[in-house]
């Protein structure tokens, strides 16, 4: 079996003008980029760099880090990606495990350590070098020497090291040059992280084969996607499930556009939910759906093309050659599993890591007679495809029945109108089941109530698996591979139900702690009943004195409002006062006071506040534009003012947007050291 | 108008030099939640809308290039 170092020689003597990887306006072809790594390991070996040498590696999404991780290969260091930022303390009890020749690294906050060495300059800055004074390639002596170690970024505590032999990491990327279906000709955009498991098997498969890697830093713009995909015709994606959303949020029905040119996605870390399977299969004819499922500490392992593989939609694949796999029970021992037998996941093949760095006991716990058992619960079907339902220790036990949070999660966002949703078990408050499921939804259509969630699921659920309480979120945790962070969701519930808070939460608090700015609307009309109790709540505001000089002038018809909102634009210019936008409000609120009143600001600012939370209680958002007190008197908004009858000795204290929310509403951190208890010694 | 963005970024980028760098985006500074943030706090602190065109990581590499996007978007 060749390594992918081995074979990128072969192809820069083969094919030396192809293009092998491209970072914006710069690429390198195959020949150039040996010439490349040998400069770089020539500089490695000046730099006192041995076969067997540690050598930790940060890994931006630029050609360089390909370059150091050949050359690192090319002197036979151990080479071990990093984050391309990471927490000093990730770094000093890394360098704990074993002794750490250098750290070569852009991220200049590190330039303090010892181990400190410059990415930027061991690729730039190379000299040239001759064949007859560089010494290697390395030649393998011995398979199972260690080749790579793979930090996961484990979600409880340290990190843990996947350490991989040379025959590991060769298999490795076998299983997805076999599982995947790349050729030589594709051109793969490469986003994901290049430290992970997916980003370094999707890497070294194109690099092995001789394909072209177009980099990419991360998935945080839809536009730069769409870039690289035009621009340099790129062939195939390697993505993961979470960037999704970005896209789509970005984007919006464009996506299909651009990722419509695609010859296959390949998603892994996470499988893609049932949902969005059948959606991006639909709205996206031509582009080939890959899921491969693995884990750092093997690799690729199932893989599933999602619509040639229709019947299978929601398994996570099979096995590709090479790799055996099992259910098995408690105990260890290998049962013939069903849906409703489920069992842990357990697989062999040469892909498989040789041990947990410095971790003997976990190693033993994971790896017995060459079966690495995995902590996930599934099941394999007579075809012999594998349905994964979910990390055992998230599983949760229904007075004895076993509810898997990814199916829960599954039933839910098939829901129309909810944008996703997090499920995990909680100790049942009635004390009768043991565990109950509690599901955190975010909606994408404010509409959505429990009861409509609670009605569905009772048509599709056994009744189990209904979650007894649903809560309404902004986001649901993920981690940084974009996974549901279901440690941080129990937090969460726990925050929420401490002793006590069930007792002191009732719908009117819920109602002021659910309020939030809204600045887009849809075009959904509001309701006359509701404006009209809106309004009410506006007249019964506290008012000092009880004077009510006050006067709520309501303006539905869009092209006033569109007026309101250019020339509120224009004088907020000339007069460099702020101006906060409004998108599609259906009806606007000008709130204005007799100016003699001393109370007047406040009464306004009581007003406006029921106002907003009358709005928010039926779902309706509001937003408080309160530039206008500044500008009251200015002529174009005075006469403005007339229009509507509003007396000039009013001023505007606020102007309330209302409307029913249209996308995302974004919920920025409440702060936390307002509230100051005085009293000393109390 | 510069030290308005500057604020917005110091606010979000806990710890980094904002005006020192030149690559915030691909060299990591900014994550993929960071930068929702930021398109966030641009749009609320200037009353802007990034559209889709703009989103690319350039426009959010620095300081200077954030502050030629705001004015041009203004």
């Amino acid at each position: 079996m060749k390594t992918e170092l081995e074979r990128v020689l072969c192809h820069a003597k083969e094919m030396p003008d192809k293009i092998a990887l491209r970072f914006k306006k710069q690429s390198l072809t195959y020949g150039e980029m040996v010439e490349e790594i040998k400069k770089a390991a020539f500089k490695l070996e000046k730099m006192d760099v041995h076969p067997g040498d540690y050598i930790l590696l940060g890994a931006p999404s630029r050609m360089e880090y390909i370059v150091a991780y050949l050359a690192m290969h090319y002197v036979g260091a151990i080479v071990i990606p990093m984050n391309k930022t990471n927490a000093m303390e990730t770094v000093d009890y890394i360098c704990s495990l074993f002794p750490v020749r250098y750290f070569f690294t852009d991220d200049t906050r590190m330039k303090e350590r010892a181990d400190y060495a410059s990415l930027k300059e061991l690729c730039d800055n190379a000299e040239e070098a001759g064949e007859e004074v560089l010494k290697g390639p390395y030649s393998i002596q011995d398979e199972n020497q260690i080749s790579e170690i793979l930090f996961t970024t484990g979600t409880t505590g340290r990190p843990k090291g996947a350490v991989f032999s040379y025959k590991g990491i060769a298999a490795n990327t076998q299983n997805t040059v076999q599982g995947s279906i790349m050729e030589e000709s594709d051109v793969l955009l490469l986003p994901v992280p290049l430290n992970h498991s997916f980003g370094l098997r999707m890497m070294r498969t194109a690099l092995y084969i001789g394909a072209t890697i177009v980099l990419q830093s991360g998935f945080m713009f839809a536009k730069e996607l769409e870039t690289n995909i035009n621009e340099y015709h790129c062939t195939c994606l390697a993505c993961v499930p979470s960037a999704l959303q970005i896209i789509y949020q970005q984007a919006g029905e464009r996506y299909a556009e651009f990722l419509g040119k695609l010859r296959y996605i390949e998603f892994s870390t996470g499988a893609l939910d049932v949902a969005t399977r059948k959606k991006i299969s639909k709205e996206l004819p031509d582009t080939k759906i890959i899921n491969s499922w693995g884990s750092t500490e093997t690799g690729g392992v199932l893989f599933i093309e999602i619509q040639s593989e229709r019947e299978k939609i929601e398994s996570a694949g099979r096995p590709v050659e090479g790799v055996k796999i099992k259910v098995v029970d408690a105990e260890g021992n290998e049962i013939d599993s069903s849906r409703d037998n489920p069992g842990r996941l357990a697989m062999s093949g040469d892909m498989i890591m040789s041990e947990y760095c410095n971790n003997s006991e976990l190693t033993q716990q994971t790896i017995r007679n060459g079966w690495l058992f995995t902590n996930d619960l599934s099941y394999i079907d007579s075809e012999g495809y594998v349905y994964l339902l979910g990390r055992i220790d998230d599983i949760i036990n229904v007075g004895g029945e076993k509810v898997a949070p990814v199916e829960v999660e599954k039933y839910v966002n098939e829901i129309e109108g909810i944008l996703e949703s997090g499920c995990i078990g909680v100790e049942d408050p009635k004390k009768m089941l043991g565990q109950v499921p509690v599901i955190y939804i975010v909606k994408e259509n404010q509409e959505i109530t429990e009861e409509i969630i609670w009605k569905r699921l009772g048509q599709c659920m056994p009744p189990y698996m209904i979650p007894q309480y649903i809560r309404f979120t902004d986001n649901v945790p993920k981690n940084y591979l974009g996974k549901t962070d279901r440690k941080e969701l129990r937090k969460k519930w726990d925050g929420e139900n401490q002793e006590g808070a069930e007792t002191v939460d009732n719908e009117i608090i819920k109602n002021m702690l659910s309020r939030r700015s809204v600045r887009n609307f849809s075009d959904r009309p509001i309701e006359k009943t509701y404006l009209e109790k809106i309004l009410e709540c506006a007249r019964f505001a506290p008012s000092g004195h009880n004077m009510q000089t006050w006067k709520f002038t309501v303006i539905q018809n869009q092209n006033n409002i569109s007026r309101l909102r250019e020339i509120t634009q224009k004088v907020a210019k000339e007069k460099k006062t702020s101006f906060y936008g409004f998108l599609n409000p259906k009806v606007l609120i000008v709130v204005s006071n007799d100016r003699r009143n001393v109370c007047a600001v406040q009464d306004s600012a009581c007003a406006i506040e029921n106002i907003m939370l009358a709005a928010n209680s039926y779902g309706i958002g509001s937003c408080w534009l309160n530039s206008w007190i500044e500008i009251s008197d200015e002529d174009i908004i005075r006469n403005e003012l007339r229009t509507y009858q509003i007396p000039d000795t009013h001023i505007v204290y606020g102007i309330v947007a209302l409307g029913y929310p249209s996308g995302i509403v974004k919920t920025p951190a409440k702060k936390q050291d307002t509230i100051v208890y005085a009293d000393k010694g109390e | 108008m510069r030290e308005r963005v500057i604020a917005v970024l110091e606010k979000a980028l806990p710890g980094v030099e904002v005006e020192a760098s030149e690559y915030l985006v691909d060299d990591g500074m900014i994550d993929s939640l960071g930068i929702v943030n930021i398109i966030a706090e641009l749009s609320l602190e200037f009353g802007i809308s990034i559209p889709f065109e703009e989103l690319e990581a350039d426009n959010f590499n620095s300081v200077d290039n954030m502050v030629k996007l705001v004015e041009k978007l203004l």
